[in-house]
């Protein structure tokens, strides 16, 4: 058998947080490849997470949020 | 997802099915969905199950998307609906079969937490999938350091046995590789067994019922009806959010401790954002993860955001995927919301989740009045295990609680009720007392202790317990012992929750901190303990609604009559004064209007 990823090592939602599952949708975010689970995530961090913290935030995000080709 | 019944997305602009027609559908699932809730009840082994109904059953349609539930515990409602589908998307659409079970309980992969445990069966009719039957219920015992699960760890693997998804049965055949897995990793495998074939049990409901739906009605009449109502339950809830005031409503809280860290709260951030027809759920901002188990998971976190929402919106709004779509809560990965592994979860679900609906509610609050004052935040979680001596076999007792709601608008706030995240009763002293080997001392409304308001909190409940055995310890996952809740628009906060233990040799009560070294008098593990001990639980009134003065006197008076308030409470936290069992009216208006200037005076 193949070895399966961990939880650990998938990629999460930019803006949710939460795992993927069918959807998984790659925006670039201030010069940044993110990874959301949908359009609307997608939407939400550009009008509502980026202009309430700020291109700031995207340092505070898990690694996994980021496109791995980063 | 090729071997599901694909579902037309062009028809989710009108809805085809006859409203009539749509609406026995949509009863006749939910009835199934109590059904299959009942069938859990009947079938099950442990008291968590069958009494304290710790445990949720949902429909899903072919696309993975929730279409009917029953109102037992709301706070599975994250991992129903993001639980599920990881599970179903890691094994594979393409891999299931007629009479297949997956199972999991993995934290990481929005379960809850690990004693909780999803079934999910799909439902095939002529080699294609057309929906899913799930189950999610709490084990009591999953192994683990701490009998029956309930204390404080420092990582998921002091918690138990993590099941990544994995199917438990094989076209109707039980996979007894992985069952013998799982069962010798509890303390309780007979419980366990039982319970996991009621829930298996729940799920043949589940499908069967779906099948005789279709039998009824036919295929193409059930596919639409599982748009329809989907269409329908977004159009409310979009129409329902439209209603509430654009705005960013922020409230900050914390958990007063994680178990392990010494001297330290934790930091929680909540928004609600309202912007049209969607609410967004922001935690951005939070403490990382805790360094003990009380923290969340996404399902954890996501579960609150929905229950707050749900509280505030029309109750004739039927639940279904079609409501999600306009909510987004937002649970960095990574923090104490939503913790990365291997961070514990245990208590942060169970005791998170109630501090993170109330402020919610909180935030609400700044435009509605139909928002509550918080409740207790305690579910009253204490753990007993050790050995048996009647059977000479390991035992696992967790006790669940009630607590005080917070007073509304409306109403003083209900007594001894299980707090929001879920509807669970206490289990029945002579239940627990045949199975475990527990005798019950007292068992009682507790009396004011706080929440004064022109509606009062609810009270909550005290209960003592003598504990028999060998080797035994007791863990508890109890929050707000030292930081009540606010009470709202000038009502008086809630009171603490408190344990405490009594050996023979004692002459009084003693937290955990003193008698154990505790880090924190409600949340830890393995507290040794000796035969004929005794522990004591007693659960905080909610908080208060509006200021005590405003109170109706006769309303306290009352109170005053039933014994749950003395006559000094009664003057110093309502102004009412009471002499020979009657208010006096005069003597309570002076005083009240003297109570409120001086108020008002230390206010200004």
């Amino acid at each position: 058998m193949k070895r399966p990823l961990e939880v650990y090592e998938r990629p999460h939602c930019a803006t949710c947080g939460q795992l993927f599952t069918w959807s998984q949708v790659t925006e670039e975010k201030e010069g940044r490849k993110l990874r959301f689970c949908s359009t609307n995530c997608a939407k939400i961090f550009s009008d509502y997470l980026i202009p309430t913290y700020g291109p700031g935030l995207l340092n505070t995000l898990d690694k996994s949020v980021f496109e791995t080709s980063e | 997802m090729n071997k599901s019944i694909s579902l037309k997305q062009d028809t989710f602009d009108t809805v085809k099915t006859d409203p009539f027609v749509l609406e026995i559908i949509r009863n006749y699932l939910t009835t199934t969905c109590e059904e299959m809730g009942t069938t859990m009840m009947r079938t099950s082994f442990s008291p968590i199950f069958n009494e304290a109904r710790d445990f949720i059953v949902v429909l899903f349609d072919a696309d993975v998307e929730l279409l009917a539930q029953v109102d037992y515990v709301p706070a599975m409602l994250g991992s129903a609906r993001h639980g599920v589908k990881l599970a179903l998307h890691e094994v594979g659409i393409e891999n299931l079969e007629p009479g297949d079970v997956i199972i999991t309980n993995d934290p990481y992969r929005s379960n809850n937490h690990i004693p909780e445990h999803i079934l999910v069966k799909p439902i095939f009719k002529n080699d294609q999938i057309v929906g899913y039957a799930g189950s999610i219920a709490h084990m009591v015992d999953v192994g683990g350091t701490v009998p029956a699960a309930f204390g404080i760890h420092e990582n998921c693997f002091q918690e138990g046995m993590r099941i990544a998804p994995v199917k438990l049965f094989k076209r109707n055949e039980q996979q007894d590789d992985i069952l013998k897995l799982i069962l010798a990793n509890t303390r309780t495998p007979e419980f366990s067994y039982g319970d996991f074939m009621a829930m298996v049990g729940a799920l043949g409901r589940g499908e069967k019922r779906i099948h005789d739906l279709i039998d009824r009605y036919g295929l193409d009449t059930y596919l639409q009806a599982c748009l329809d109502m989907k269409t329908v339950s977004e159009r409310l809830m979009r129409k329902q959010i439209a209603e509430w005031p654009d705005g960013v409503y922020a409230v900050d809280d914390c958990f007063e401790s994680d178990g392990v860290t010494p001297n330290r709260n934790w930091q929680l951030k909540s928004k609600v954002v309202i912007r049209g027809e969607e609410v967004i759920i922001d935690l951005t901002g939070s403490d990382e993860p805790a360094n003990g188990s009380m923290a969340m998971n996404y399902g954890s976190s996501s579960s609150a955001g929905y229950e707050a929402v749900f509280q505030m919106a029309d109750r004739d709004i039927p639940i279904n995927e079609g409501c999600y779509r306009c909510i987004t809560v937002i649970s960095p990965y990574g923090s104490l919301t939503n913790v990365n592994y291997p961070h514990a979860t245990m208590a942060g679900n169970t005791e998170g989740q109630p501090v993170l609906i109330d402020m919610l509610l909180r935030g609400f609050a700044q435009f509605s009045e139909d928002a509550p004052a918080p409740d207790g935040n305690c579910c009253g979680l204490l753990a007993l295990g050790g050995i048996d001596e009647r059977t000479n076999l390991p035992f696992a007792f967790l006790n669940l609680e009630g607590t005080g709601w917070g007073g509304s608008k409306y109403a003083d706030g209900n007594s001894v009720q299980f707090s929001k995240l879920a509807n669970c009763s206490t289990q029945s002293i002579e239940v627990v007392e045949t199975r475990y080997p527990i005798t019950h001392v007292s068992f009682e409304i507790q009396p004011f202790r706080g929440g004064a308001g022109e509606h009062r909190g609810g009270f909550g409940s005290k209960r003592v317990m003598r504990v028999y055995g060998k080797e035994l310890v007791a863990s508890s996952s109890i929050s707000r012992c030292t930081m009540p809740a606010p009470g709202l628009n000038g009502g008086s906060s809630s009171s603490v929750n408190v344990i405490a233990f009594k050996s023979p040799s004692d002459a009084d009560w003693r937290l955990a901190t003193d008698k154990f070294g505790t880090v924190a008098p409600g949340l830890f593990s393995n507290a040794p303990l000796k035969p004929e001990d005794e522990v004591m639980i007693i659960t905080g009134n909610g908080a208060g609604y509006g200021s005590p003065f405003d109170r109706d006197a006769d309303a306290v008076l009352s109170d005053v009559a039933d014994e749950l308030l003395s006559v000094d409470q009664a003057k110093d936290e309502f102004g009412v004064v009471i002499e020979n069992g009657r208010v006096d009216v005069s003597a309570t208006a002076a005083l009240r209007k003297e109570m409120k200037s001086s108020l008002e005076g230390a206010v200004s």
